[in-house]
């Protein structure tokens, strides 16, 4: 018995002392590796910039084994990626991806493991490598599971404004609504107004959808739609009314600011709280006396939205002190005083 | 005829340890094996990547961060200095100074020139009395509160109540985050949209790494063995242990150094348990039993990444009073929620998770130490044939010394956080002594953690903090 024993620690631990002679290995060559491309990301960096920049011409060669030339181009084009904001040296950086990189992604998109297959999908995008666009739409049409490669690859390819996977996005229910404003973030007007479309002929049930387009294009503030989202603002759908308030707070001016008198004695504690974001965040002083009545609201955070807009007003200092001071609600005069002092008043 | 009895006896409790441990040890190899696809699946994935435009997307829900502090002048600061540096759109930190007889406040005071504000907070539980609020003049998203002490979880509970933001994450005053913890670590609830209610990651042990202004600059060893050890003993629990628990959704464990949780869920379950040193675990177990008796499909996660580093004891009687504490508390919770038990309403949990931690977390210690005895007596004195024993001792080494090596391996294969051959080697050969000295102090500690739970005896001890994290370069 004693000697069974024996020999399986025995056997374990020579097992160990293998698998800790290959890892040992393995971390002496990733090391030498990582100091080889660190080195040549060093000495390369200059001219992949100088390129980009412009002031030559001529593309950068590099006169490294293949082995390392990816890893030295992705790690100086994802160094370097977003320091350029000009449409000339995006361009410029994306050629300069397609060089070198395009081949060794699409392989890896046909037959690279699960991680790899990301990764290449995160640099495309990064890179903007358009030559791409239909490896990765039939990647796509690939996938089986909604992991995040289903998800990363969608954005990939909405980031290369491929217009095939509208349908899936508009008819694909378990999008959630986070992952459908990423992508609606990376489409430009063009699908944007088609979308608009077709949610205004019904064409979109998804109300998953409805409330991303709503929320996303408040976020982006994009003019070209305020008429849609106000538009919103009487549905008969309470979450839908919520959302368009919400998005309307966002873009900072409201065109027809009577259109807000009703909300401020909903009978929804939302739409009061709501409101009260809208005057403050547009300005919108001629509702300065039913903001202080919200003071005084039964639910908190109806109050607490009062305080917290009224103190975005040019008098909002002036208006907390006098709430604090002289409102014959305790719980209006502690938040005003809460407010005050937690945001810290504005010299004048 | 007597002694033949009585060694017989001795013999069948031998060989019911030998058994024990050994499926003790085939559980966490199983737990491993559940864990290890993931694992290799995402070890190559470019996390930064990953998290890239979380900290640009307006759907990263902001999170208030609670630092509830007693007595840490010596790492305070720099625990703040690196919560205000992380790669997050929105988020506030709340100091919550727990009644510290130490510096601790005047520390945050004048590093962050603090001022007075007044408090109109929701009460969603009572807590000891807060005496005064400030903020920052130079951070406007950093807040201090002095409150009488009460504990950590009536600290949280204070910092709940004083947070703005729907999520928050509860961190220990002597530990740091990683610069994108809080995207890594939120990833799960926004991806899931909302439907993960908590999420934890990996803690690792700060003790010898060079920090500078709160971020760690280079991971090294530290030269105690007793704070080597503790750094493989974090490798085990996270790397094996937790992964594998998290990926059936019955994990029961965030540890108290860094978690996030969904604050409405949390005030919902009545906030942290304010009369038990394991509020930690306490806090999840109760969560996963509201989760199951509301039917709801939410659940807890745990991210794999290394985001939060941690000073551990340095010293012998730092280290007892900590497991004591530890071992406190789990017996503590596993009590408050014994119904869970075998309770097929509570699945995986009542049926895996509670009983494995009754049974090996909590337990083992006891059998391991009367394993002890029984080795010593039965090399020494011969109570039992010495060749039981020397099984005995050999299914010990399995349990500890291999599966811990096994453990620095797996860091190895997955995160290699340590930068050179040198340290890995260090770190196997430590592992390989566990089980002849640094087990053998843990488990005689976890037995007296027992018997003060039993007797409801508290010992917090004193940390004797080395403020690892104010060794700073400036």
């Amino acid at each position: 018995m004693l000697l069974v024993f024996i020999w399986i620690v025995v056997v374990l631990l020579g097992l160990q002392l293998m698998l800790l002679a290959l890892v040992i290995t393995s971390k002496i060559r990733s090391l030498r590796r990582e100091g080889v491309v660190e080195e040549q990301i060093e000495a390369k960096s200059s001219h992949f910039i100088a390129y980009i920049e412009g002031t030559t011409d001529s593309a950068p060669e590099l006169d490294i084994g293949l082995k390392w030339r990816n890893s030295v181009v992705e790690g100086i084009l994802d160094r370097i990626s977003s320091s350029f904001e000009e449409e000339t040296a995006k361009k410029r950086l994306s050629e300069l991806a397609e060089k070198y990189l395009s081949s060794h992604y699409r392989s890896t998109l046909k037959r690279g493991k699960w991680a790899d297959r990301i990764n290449a999908l995160y640099f495309i995008e990064d890179f903007y490598m358009s030559s791409l666009r239909e490896d990765v739409f039939v990647h796509f049409q690939s996938l089986k599971k909604q992991d995040e490669e289903f998800r990363q690859c969608l954005l990939t390819a909405t980031s290369l404004q491929e217009s095939r996977l509208l349908n899936d996005i508009l008819e694909n229910e378990s999008i959630s609504t986070g992952l459908i404003k990423e992508i609606l973030f990376r489409l430009d007007d063009t699908f944007l107004e088609e979308m608009m479309r077709r949610i205004e002929s019904d064409a979109v049930t998804s109300e998953k959808v409805l409330f991303a387009f709503i929320t996303f294009l408040g976020e982006q503030k994009n003019l070209r739609f305020y008429p849609f989202i106000e538009g919103k603002l009487f549905d008969e759908r309470k979450e839908v009314r919520l959302k368009a308030m919400n998005s309307l707070s966002n873009f900072e001016e409201f065109s027809n600011p009577h259109l807000l008198a009703p909300f401020f004695t909903s009978e929804d504690w939302e739409e009061r709280m709501y409101a009260a974001k809208i005057a403050g965040a547009c300005g919108l002083t001629q509702y300065q006396s039913s903001m202080v009545e919200l003071f005084s609201d039964s639910v908190w955070w109806v109050r607490f939205s009062a305080a917290d807009n009224i103190y975005k007003f040019q008098e909002g200092d002036a208006l907390l002190a006098q709430v604090s001071h002289k409102h014959s609600d305790d719980y209006a005069r502690d938040i005003a005083k809460h407010m005050l002092t937690r945001r810290g008043g504005r010299g004048k | 005829m007597n002694d033949e009895w009585i060694s017989t006896a001795i013999e069948l409790i031998a060989w019911a340890i030998i058994v024990y441990m050994l499926a003790a040890a085939l559980i966490y190899l199983l737990l491993f094996l559940v864990a290890s696809p993931k694992i290799n699946k995402e070890k190559r994935l470019n996390r930064s990547e990953q998290i890239e435009g979380m900290s640009i997307n307006k759907d990263t829900y902001p999170i208030s961060v609670l630092v509830p502090a007693f007595n840490e002048e010596a790492g305070v600061v720099s625990t703040v200095r690196s919560l205000l540096s992380l790669n997050y759109p929105q988020y506030e930190v709340i100091v919550i100074n727990d009644g510290s007889t130490d510096a601790t406040s005047e520390k945050v005071m004048s590093q962050f020139q603090m001022e007075p504000i007044d408090l109109a907070v929701r009460t969603y539980f009572k807590t000891g009395k807060i005496s005064r609020a400030y903020k920052s003049s130079v951070h406007p998203n950093l807040f201090l509160i002095e409150k009488e002490n009460g504990g950590k979880a009536d600290a949280l509970n204070a910092g709940i109540n004083f947070s703005q933001y729907p999520y928050f994450a509860a961190i220990d005053g002597d530990s740091i985050l990683e610069q994108d913890a809080l995207l890594k670590t939120m990833k799960p609830i926004i991806d899931s949209a909302g439907r993960v209610t908590a999420t934890g990651g990996t803690v690792r042990i700060a003790n010898g790494c060079r920090i500078n202004k709160g971020v760690i600059e280079q991971v090294a060893l530290p030269k105690k063995p007793l704070e080597v050890m503790q750094i493989i003993e974090y490798f085990r629990a996270f790397l094996i242990g937790r992964l594998g628990f998290s990926r059936i959704n019955i994990l029961l464990i965030i540890s108290g150094a860094f978690g996030v949780f969904e604050k409405s869920r949390v005030i919902k379950v009545g906030g942290y348990k304010t009369d038990t040193v394991g509020e930690d675990m306490e806090l999840i177990v109760r969560l996963h039993r509201s989760i199951k008796d509301e039917k709801s499909n939410q659940r807890i996660e745990y991210i794999q990444d290394p985001v939060c580093w941690t000073e551990a004891p340095s010293t012998k009687a730092s280290l007892r009073a900590q497991r004591i504490r530890w071992q406190r508390g789990l017996a503590e919770t596993l009590w408050t929620h014994r119904k869970m038990l075998f309770n097929p309403k509570y699945k995986g949990i009542g049926l895996f998770s509670v009983p494995y931690y009754i049974m090996i977390e909590l337990l083992s210690a006891v059998f391991e130490v009367l394993g002890y005895f029984i080795i010593v007596g039965g090399l020494a004195f011969n109570w039992i044939d010495p060749e039981i024993a020397l099984v005995l001792l050999l299914v010990m080494v399995l349990y500890g010394s291999l599966l811990s090596s096994l453990a620095v391996l797996l860091e190895e294969w997955t995160y290699h956080k340590y930068p050179d051959v040198k340290s890995i080697l260090i770190l196997y050969m430590y592992a390989l002594t566990e089980t002849f000295w640094y087990r053998v102090l843990m488990n005689f500690w976890r037995v007296q953690g027992l018997y003060h739970a039993f007797k409801k005896k508290s010992v917090w001890g004193n940390m004797e903090r080395k403020g690892v994290f104010s060794d700073e370069k400036t």
